[in-house]
């Protein structure tokens, strides 16, 4: 059973490793290229997701327990599109349990479970993202180490200046920019390599209004 | 007890776009993971080109959602000969994978341009 401690133990060394990281760098003289900035942030994205995907993989992903729920809720996930295409086709199902609203409960209660399993994963990532914009804005704060070769608009303008003084042009982008979608997209790709989330059939859309409604229904 | 379809559907692109090419049925679930390979890729590559011949403004952006969209389709009805309705229609196949492939896009065209930029 994987622990608070093994928590700790991993957002400690994903702490550690960013840090002996940043202490290299200052060892450095200075640089005054955009180009040689960007590829410093670059560098310090990447980092920040192998070390922390890196770690859940170690402590969550490739144990049995972890792949065995992933890979019933998958099951149950094409049970239940099966279902429903039965059901929209008129046929009814044979036993109690393979109707597509019991198989839903069940996929509902395994998903709620898989979500206790990739805690420490998701407290990694979080530890992983603060770490970061930690190191790379103490050493970036105020530079612009992209352009943009578009104007951003709404939260987008909002990132892609945070960190840059006020005169700065609208396709100056800050280290935050970079930080953010370079990580976004290499994380996304690594659990997809790692196969750790469930697939698009298995994902079961809960709203809070349907939460709501659900437990408003259990005290009538 | 036989292994669960979960265990043994196709993760790998090629080894999906192999198995249509030998005849057998591509699952909703395989499809989609050739659609999100195909649609990063696409992303990736058109940033860096975009990045490296200068491209600038909204026509970039307006440009790759319509080529992320529309070039995945004949993939996923020619080649993988899945039918639209098994996707759920034509406008889900246009859609899966498209956001994080703009991700992608943005960042590597951002990259190439700072890149190339004076």
């Amino acid at each position: 059973m994987l622990s608070i401690r093994t928590a700790l133990i991993g957002a400690t060394a994903v702490a550690l490793s960013l840090f002996a990281v940043a202490d290299a760098k200052k060892q450095k003289p200075p640089s005054t290229r955009m180009q040689d900035d960007l590829l410093e942030v670059l560098v310090y994205a990447a980092m920040s997701v192998i070390i922390s995907e890196g770690l859940s993989w170690f402590f969550v992903y490739r144990t049995e327990r972890f792949r065995a729920k992933i890979n019933k809720i998958n099951d149950l996930g094409e049970q239940l599109a099966e279902a429903k295409e039965k059901e929209a086709l008129g046929v009814e199902a044979k036993k109690k349990g393979q109707s597509a609203a019991a198989i839903e409960s069940d996929l509902k209660s395994e998903a709620q479970g898989l979500q206790m399993t990739k805690m420490i994963p998701t407290l990694l990532t979080a530890a992983s993202m603060i770490m970061s914009f930690k190191i790379v804005g103490g050493s970036f704060d105020g530079k612009v180490v992209a352009r943009i070769p578009f104007e951003p608009m709404l939260l987008a303008k909002g990132l892609a200046g945070r960190g840059l003084p006020g005169d700065a042009e609208p396709t100056d982008g800050g280290y935050a920019f970079v930080l953010v979608l370079v990580s976004t997209t290499l994380r996304t790709m690594v659990q997809r390599i790692l196969d750790v989330n469930p697939t698009k059939s298995a994902t079961v859309q809960q709203s809070p209004f349907g939460q709501l409604a659900d437990a408003n229904k259990k005290n009538n | 007890m036989g292994k669960s379809k979960a265990t043994t559907r196709l993760r790998s692109p090629f080894a999906i776009v192999a198995k249509a090419g030998a005849g057998d049925k591509v699952t909703k679930t395989e499809c989609e993971e050739v659609l999100f390979w195909v649609r990063m890729s696409l992303g990736i590559l058109l940033g860096i080109v975009y990045g490296f011949i200068g491209v600038q403004g909204w026509i970039g952006v307006v440009s790759f959602l319509a080529l992320g969209a529309v070039i995945p389709l004949p993939i996923v009805t020619n080649v993988l000969n899945v039918e639209e309705a098994t996707m759920g229609g034509r406008n889900e196949i246009f859609k899966e994978g498209l956001f994080v492939a703009f991700f992608a896009f943005v960042g590597a065209w951002t990259v190439t341009n700072t890149w190339f930029s004076s």
